[in-house]
C-alpha cells in the first residue's frame, strides 16, 4: 500500500522540512500547496522538502514547488528539495529545472549549510 | 549465412530484418528449397530480442518450405523468444527443436523478460483512481519487459500526463471510456490514445518555457503537456468521428535509456 501522506516537523523558527509520500500527484497535491502556502504564512524561511520516499510526481507535483518557491525567495528564503532518486531528478531535468531549483543530495549538507543545531 | 550437409541445411536467422539480411535469409531458404534439401534448420541463437517483423520473417520461411514438405526446425531458440512465440499462440505451429531453449532472461521476480514489447490494451473511464490504478496495471506490465527503468518510468509519466489532461480537459461523460493501447514498432514503444473528449492537439500547445520566468510567474499548471512534449519521440495528433486519437512514440533502449 503506498503511502501519499505528507507530513511537517519544525526544525527551528525558520526551518521547517515536509516529509513527503510515495507519490505527489493530483491525488495530495492540493494538500502538498496548502501546507506550503501555511507553512510560508507562518514566516518559515527555510521549507525544506524531504523526497526520499517519493517514487512518483507529476506535472502538477513540480507545479506545487514551482509556484510557491518564488514566495520564500521573496522573503529571503528558499525551497529545498533533497533525496530526490534518479526518475524524480530526470523529471526536474526534463523541465530544465536543476538549475533553477535547489536541490541537494543529503539532509546534512542543509544542515552544515543552514546551520542547523539539532 | 547457411550450410547444407547430408540434405540437412542450416541457417542464420537475421538479426535484421530491414535490410539486406532478410533478403539473404529467403535467398537462402530458396537456395535449400531448389537443392532438394530434407530439412531445414533455422539457428535462432543471436536473436536475443524479436520484433513482430522476426516473426513474420520466420513465418514466410516456414510457409515457403511447408509447401515444398521440407522439414522447418527452429534451434537455439531463446526462452524470450519462445515466450513471444506462446503469447502469439504461435509455438504450436513452430516446430521448435527440443532442448534448443537456451539463455534464460530472468526479470528480478524470477519471471522471464520479453524482449519484445506485446500489445498491451486498456479502457477505463477517466478519474483520478483509475488514471492512478491503470499506471500501475502498466507499471507491471512493462517490468515484464527488458525495457529501461529510465524509459518505463517515462513512458508511465506520458501515459499518467496525457489521460490526466483528458480528465481535466476533455469534458468526458462518466460513461464514455478512454481506449489505450501500447506496442512495439522496431525500437519504439507506441502509446495510442483515444477519447470522445473535447477537440486538444498537444501538438499545437505552446512549447515555449523558460524555467527562470515560470518561477517568477509561479507557474502551477501547464507543465504536462511540456513534459509529455519533451520525453515524447513524437507525437501524431487526429480528430475524426468527434473523437481524438493521440499517437506517441517513444524509443526503446534497453541498454541505455534515452
Amino acid at each position: 500500500m503506498e503511502n501519499n501522506n505528507l507530513n511537517y516537523v519544525s526544525i527551528n523558527a525558520e526551518t521547517v522540512k515536509i516529509i513527503m509520500g510515495h507519490t505527489l500527484d493530483n491525488s495530495n497535491v492540493h494538500e502538498m500547496v496548502d501546507m506550503i502556502t501555511t507553512l510560508q504564512e507562518k514566516d518559515y524561511k527555510y521549507i525544506l522538502v524531504d523526497m526520499s520516499l517519493l517514487t512518483f510526481i507529476s506535472s502538477a507535483g513540480v507545479g506545487s514547488i514551482l509556484g510557491t518557491v518564488e514566495t520564500s525567495r521573496e522573503n529571503g528564503g528558499d525551497i529545498i528539495i533533497y533525496g530526490i532518486s534518479e526518475n524524480i531528478k530526470n523529471i526536474f531535468q526534463v523541465l530544465d529545472l536543476l538549475d533553477y531549483l535547489t536541490i541537494k543530495e543529503h539532509y546534512e549538507t542543509i544542515k552544515e549549510q543552514l546551520q542547523i543545531a539539532e | 549465412m547457411s550450410v547444407e550437409i547430408d540434405n540437412i541445411a542450416v541457417i542464420q536467422a537475421p538479426l535484421d530484418t530491414y535490410t539486406v539480411e532478410k533478403d539473404n535469409f529467403i535467398g537462402s531458404i530458396n537456395h535449400s528449397i531448389i537443392n532438394c534439401i530434407d530439412v531445414i534448420y533455422v539457428d535462432c541463437q543471436k536473436l536475443v530480442s524479436v520484433t513482430s517483423s522476426h516473426v513474420s520473417l520466420l513465418w514466410e520461411a516456414m510457409q515457403l518450405c511447408k509447401e515444398q514438405n521440407i522439414q522447418f526446425i527452429l534451434r537455439n531458440v531463446s526462452n524470450g523468444v519462445y515466450e513471444v512465440f506462446k503469447v502469439l499462440d504461435l509455438d504450436a505451429f513452430f516446430n521448435v527443436e527440443q532442448d534448443s531453449c537456451s539463455s534464460m532472461e530472468h526479470s528480478k521476480t524470477g519471471e522471464i523478460a520479453l524482449s519484445v514489447v506485446l500489445p498491451y490494451e486498456s479502457e477505463f473511464r477517466p478519474n483520478v483512481e483509475n488514471i492512478i490504478r491503470e499506471k500501475l496495471k502498466l507499471d507491471q506490465y512493462l517490468k515484464n519487459t527488458s525495457i529501461s527503468h529510465k524509459i518505463i518510468y517515462e513512458i508511465e509519466t506520458i501515459f499518467y500526463e496525457v489521460t490526466t489532461n483528458m480528465r481535466r480537459h476533455g469534458q468526458i461523460t462518466s460513461n464514455e471510456p478512454i481506449k489505450f493501447s501500447l506496442s512495439q514498432m522496431n525500437d519504439s514503444v507506441i502509446l495510442h490514445f483515444e477519447d470522445s473528449g473535447v477537440s486538444f492537439d498537444l501538438t499545437k500547445h505552446e512549447a515555449n518555457y523558460k524555467p527562470d520566468q515560470a518561477i517568477k510567474e509561479r507557474m502551477k499548471n501547464g507543465l504536462g503537456v511540456l513534459m509529455i512534449r519533451k520525453m515524447a519521440d513524437s507525437i501524431l495528433y487526429e480528430r475524426r468521428d468527434d473523437k481524438n486519437f493521440l499517437t506517441i512514440s517513444k524509443t526503446w533502449n534497453i541498454d541505455n535509456g534515452k
